[in-house]
């Protein structure tokens, strides 16, 4: 019901509706009558027999996709795990339950966990998605039904395609805070203990809290916390940090053309702008309102460079921050406890190889690009790849607590939407439908995920460090 | 071990360098504290400040705005209360004038008064003891009342609620509405015991949070401002009067024979319908008019003394009431309310009303006129003595407001401390009286992180240790589910442990994360990298596999198992959905559901300090575990 709301207000806010009433009803009509529309598939599910024929194959086309690619998936992952065979041509054994009973005993717990709990929940959710699945009373199965109805939704495609934006967002923040937070720790001569508690310290409140806390900070109106200090700094202090920003990155970028790696430093280059852009654009309301000449505008870039912005900002109503705001909170509770994985290995770099860069005239950025990156790929490449999976999956209780998803604010994402239908509209089986969808999309990450961890092994890097 | 060469730390460069990382550290430290430094000057907020964003609260700096936030708790948060009580109009607590002129002798002389006179529990309403606008927040009376009763009862609810005549299903829930008996419709109510202690604990509260109730403010507070607005002009125009402001009268004792018609008026129907009869007297020589009105209504005295449960002979021995007795209701007080309103026989239509002229005042501030009078005799004698210039004594208001400014200013670090912690000492108050809350959360945490240590170690070692020939096969099982989506196995988990009767149970908690695939991994990984010559002379020395296992693997990966003990502890203490989900059962809650649904119906003071209690146990561990957890954290490197 509030969505249509929620729709009229922002359009109100951002002089979209029409002053005029007669065009002004119009607009607020076709809210509702889409939000309607909307509805009464939801509760209703009434369509054609041609539109359900059609549904049903376009279902199968994708089903069938789907197995293909997870029976290809499989022996992927399979051979990925399988070692190579023995060099000496001998005979393996394939199990050696007799000689290993021992072995198979303390396996036999973690096994049946994992089967009950994993596997068994697991089966029996994929039956769901065939079914309209009923808690009380008996489920029936509709075939490729919910698939179909999936793939014509368009709020699912709009959610998968907010999903995609989170995602981009969630891995733009929060993945490099952490490292870079760890080589500056790293750095400190003094104080590293201080510092690493004060960072770790938001982690000690429950995620959900986080959140709570955040939206507190995000109210509305001049009085939010968060609203005080943005609308206390001046523009040029937003260019001045945007400035920064772009500087540090040039230098990276400068080293790099240095060494002729030139694709590199164009990305460098180009998030050195991107970054600019974003912080600076916190001072457009100040320095360009709109409504006036481009003379004006010139005349008056000095004397509103040291003015602050008076609207204060709807953080979580507005459709350009909302998505931003409720990855923020995340970028702040996960810094601390992200950055002990990177700390742990950046004391495992052996000292010689500072020393050997040292030697050869190496600078502090040439140290990071070339002796701890090489270092750490391997952490970062999982890292990657996990956080940028988790942020597919995990973004349902974050996003909820913030905007509640809605679609005026554009964050309802593809796990929200599974979310919803599952609790709030009980259909099972369309949200399961839905989850494995959304597993099929995000497939080749999951088994790069497992590539690379069948290529590694896991070594307790701090144990070597002398206290 | 840094990046930065050890060598030419002294150059300008690096210098600058180092102090820019410090600078960008410090600022980022700035942001990580910030919120939590809001959260802890938020526990003392209450509803004077809940808007403000201060990190060092106003009211621990500035004395004007502990002054207001004093008077705000002590009028228990109810606004108009204040402006009934101190006789003075105002919006909001923060619009409170501090007083200038402290009347320090007419205070003295108050406290005397109050001391000599030693009003019972009616005459005053008790601050500190419940916030009407901060919910949940229990100030300090409250918590002694409530202390008392748990003590008398020896925490026995049900024991108490029998005694005191009430139902509360938890501690928790106890309450009391204190509020001032100054209109006509709030009326004490000693039958229920649990009220009759409250009375009793009245007395036994500080003198100085006791809040007299007055008929003169109650009749600008709630009768005149509602109807003439706080603007006098408005007053004077339907009055056909000149006052300046709202000071320049007062309630008169006594039927205003020189004023206008209006005010008569007024003054006629606030008394005979709308003050409480606590307050209001008739004169004695209307005695034989109130027994003729008593005789109309009953006809004979027996009816009468069945119905007044009283033994009199004939009604020429009945009076009008010197005081009101308890229980403060029934047919006797009623009679006389009615007899204030006036009542019409039914059978000859004869009216009988207490004549206007021989109704007379008696609330606080009128004997404390008469206390006065009686103290100086004359105006001059007690201006003489106070060093005031009223010309009458009627002018004399009781000086509550500045008796209260001036214990409230002498009682400044008692009260800021209660200010600051009374939020917390509520919420550990709830979770020590949640019963199994604290027990069902150690004894979650504890299973949770006991079978993280056996079970996926155990594992791992089969695994690394004997090689088996099927080890990536079983590795790959364990890993797989990885490759699903974790949403489709929710809703049948939740029926699965239905099904299986493990629903409020610990089982439900600890079962479905007894074993988990990438901790096996991780850990198969560290077993891998222990020395294999360690193993060998172990069993040259003939070592049994237990001993291998707990003496060289287990022991040599401590720092490991230290980081997977804390993530199972993390995990298990900020579980609520689950906790919440699987078990309903409130014997079956650990903390976090217990905060949770502490904070729904809280105010943002009580939230925060509730967050801040729940954080303490993991924050302590962090710190405590600092450097075994840095130890402990395994880095991927390629092979």
């Amino acid at each position: 019901m509030s969505i249509p709301l929620q729709f009229a207000e922002s359009m109100e806010l951002s002089d979209k509706l029409s002053s005029d009433p007669k065009l002004r009803i119009e607009q607020l009509r076709k809210i509702i009558r889409t939000a309607e529309a909307r509805a009464n598939e939801l509760m209703i599910g009434d369509i054609t027999d041609a539109e359900r024929t059609k549904r049903r194959v376009i279902a199968c086309c994708v089903l069938a996709g789907i197995l293909v690619a997870y029976f290809f998936v499989f022996r992927k992952i399979f051979r990925i795990f399988t070692p190579p065979k023995s060099i000496l041509g001998v005979k393996q054994e394939t199990w050696g339950f007799r000689r290993h009973v021992w072995a198979y005993m303390l396996l036999v717990p973690a096994v049946l966990t994992i089967l009950m709990w994993q596997y068994l929940p697991l089966a029996r959710g994929s039956v769901m998605a065939f079914q309209d699945y009923k808690i009380i009373g008996k489920s029936i199965f509709v075939g490729v039904d919910n698939f179909g109805n999936l793939i014509v939704d368009s709020y699912w495609w709009a959610s998968i395609w907010n999903a995609f934006r989170y995602s981009m967002l969630v891995i733009s923040l929060t993945f490099l805070p952490p490292m870079i937070l760890a080589i500056l720790l790293q750095e400190v001569p003094k104080g590293k203990l201080l510092f690493r508690m004060i960072y770790y310290l938001p982690a000690v409140i429950s995620g959900l809290v986080t959140m709570l806390l955040w939206k507190q900070f995000y109210e509305p109106s001049e009085f939010g916390a968060l609203n005080q200090i943005i609308l206390s700094i001046p523009a040029a202090g937003f260019i001045g940090i945007g400035a920064i920003l772009m500087i540090i990155c040039f230098m990276f970028a400068r080293r790099l053309a240095f060494y002729r790696l030139w694709s590199v430093m164009v990305i460098f280059i180009i998030v050195g702008f991107i970054l600019f852009g974003a912080v600076s654009a916190l001072a457009f309301p100040v320095l360009f309102p709109g409504h006036e000449s481009i003379g004006q505008t010139l005349s008056q870039f000095f004397p509103r460079l040291i003015q602050t912005n008076s609207e204060p900002y709807r953080w979580l109503f507005n459709p350009n921050t909302a998505m931003i705001a409720c990855v923020i909170p995340m970028v702040w509770a996960g810094m601390g406890p992200g950055c002990l994985i990177y700390l742990a290995a950046l004391k495992g770099i052996p000292e010689d190889y500072y020393e050997a860069a040292d030697l050869d005239g190496a600078t502090f950025i040439d140290k990071i690009l070339f002796v701890v990156f090489p270092t750490l790929k391997a952490l970062i490449v999982i890292n990657f790849v996990g956080a940028f999976i988790s942020s597919w999956y995990a973004s349902t209780g974050n996003i909820l607590v913030m905007t509640g998803g809605d679609a005026a604010t554009k964050t309802e994402t593809a796990g929200l939407y599974i979310w919803y239908k599952a609790f709030t509209y009980l259909n099972f089986g369309p949200a399961t439908a839905a989850a494995w969808m959304l597993a099929f999309i995000l497939i080749g990450f999951t088994v790069y995920q497992l590539q690379i961890l069948s290529k590694v092994e896991f070594k307790n890097a701090g144990a070597t460090e002398k206290k | 071990m840094s990046i930065i060469s050890t060598i030419g730390r002294k150059s300008l460069k690096v210098r600058c360098l180092i102090w820019s990382i410090y600078l960008v550290l410090t600022l980022g430290a700035l942001t990580m504290i910030y919120p939590f430094w809001l959260m802890i000057s938020g526990t003392g907020k209450s509803t004077t400040d809940v808007s403000e964003l201060k990190l060092i609260p106003a009211y621990l700096v500035d004395d004007d705005a502990y002054y207001r936030k004093t008077v705000a708790s002590l009028f228990n948060e109810a606004i108009v209360t204040a402006q009934m009580l101190y006789n003075k109009p105002m919006h909001d607590f923060r619009q409170l004038e501090i007083p200038t002129d402290l009347k320090e002798k007419l205070c003295k002389d108050w406290e005397e008064f109050l001391d000599k006179r030693n009003f019972p529990f009616y005459y005053y309403m008790l601050g500190h003891s419940h916030a009407t606008v901060s919910n949940n927040t229990r100030p300090e009376n409250f918590r002694n009342y409530k202390d008392a009763l748990f003590e008398e009862f020896n925490g026995d609810l049900s024991a108490m609620n029998d005694a005191k005549g009430t139902e509360f299903a938890t501690w928790n829930a106890l309450m009391v509405n204190e509020q001032p008996f100054t209109a006509r419709r709030t009326i004490p109510n000693p039958t229920v015991k649990y009220n009759e202690e409250w009375y009793m604990h009245k007395g036994t509260a500080p003198k100085h949070h006791r809040i007299y109730s007055n008929a003169s403010g109650f009749f600008k507070g709630s009768f005149l401002f509602p109807q003439y607005s706080k603007d006098i002009a408005n007053y004077n125009k339907s009055h056909k009067t000149s006052y300046k402001s709202y000071e320049d009268f007062e309630l008169t004792r006594r039927f205003p024979a020189k004023g206008t018609k209006k005010e008569q008026e007024d003054w006629e129907f606030f008394v005979r319908e709308i003050l409480n009869l606590f307050w209001i007297r008739v004169d004695a020589s209307q005695n034989p008019h109130f027994q003729a009105y008593l005789r109309a209504k009953y006809h004979n005295i027996a009816s009468l003394n069945k119905i007044y449960r009283t033994k009199y002979k004939s009604f020429a021995q009945i009076k009008l009431p010197t005081e009101i007795p308890a229980p403060y209701h029934g047919a006797q007080i009623s009679d006389f309310g009615e007899y204030l309103k006036g009542w019409v026989d039914p059978v000859d239509k004869k009216l009988y009303k207490a004549p206007a002229k021989s109704i007379y005042l008696c609330s606080v501030e009128f004997i404390f006129r008469d206390f006065l009078k009686e103290k100086y005799k004359t105006v001059a004698a007690m201006n003489k003595a106070l060093g005031t210039k009223y010309t009458s004594f009627e002018q004399v208001n009781i000086p509550q407001w500045e008796y209260h400014y001036t214990k409230i200013m002498a009682d400044k670090s008692h009260q800021r401390w209660e200010f600051m912690t009374r939020n917390f000492k509520t919420v550990f108050a709830y979770i020590a009286l949640q019963g199994r809350g604290v027990i069902n959360t150690v004894i979650y945490c504890v299973l949770a992180v006991l079978c993280a240590l056996t079970f996926n170690p155990l594992a791992a070692y089969a695994l690394s240790r004997f090689q088996l020939p099927s080890t990536y096969k079983i590795l790959l099982f364990l890993m797989l589910t990885m490759a699903f989506p974790q949403m489709v196995t929710q809703i049948p988990n939740f029926l699965m442990m239905r099904e299986l009767g493990l629903l409020n149970t610990f089982g439900a908690l600890v079962l479905p994360g007894l074993a988990n695939g990438y901790s096996i991994f991780l850990l198969k990984g560290f077993f891998d990298s222990l020395p294999k010559e360690l193993y060998e002379s172990a069993m040259l020395d003939g070592a049994s596999e237990t001993r291998i296992f707990l003496q060289i693997t287990m022991s040599l990966s401590k720092p490991i198992l230290a980081v997977i003990a804390l993530n199972a502890f993390t995990h298990a203490y900020s579980n609520f959905m689950m906790a919440l989900l699987i078990c309903q059962d409130q014997n079956m809650w650990t903390l976090m559901p217990w905060l949770y649904q502490l904070q729904q119906s809280s105010c943002q003071a009580v939230i925060y300090a509730s967050l801040i209690i729940a954080s303490i146990p993991t924050f302590l561990i962090f710190m405590l575990c600092q450097n075994v957890i840095m130890r402990g954290i395994v880095v991927p490197v390629e092979k």
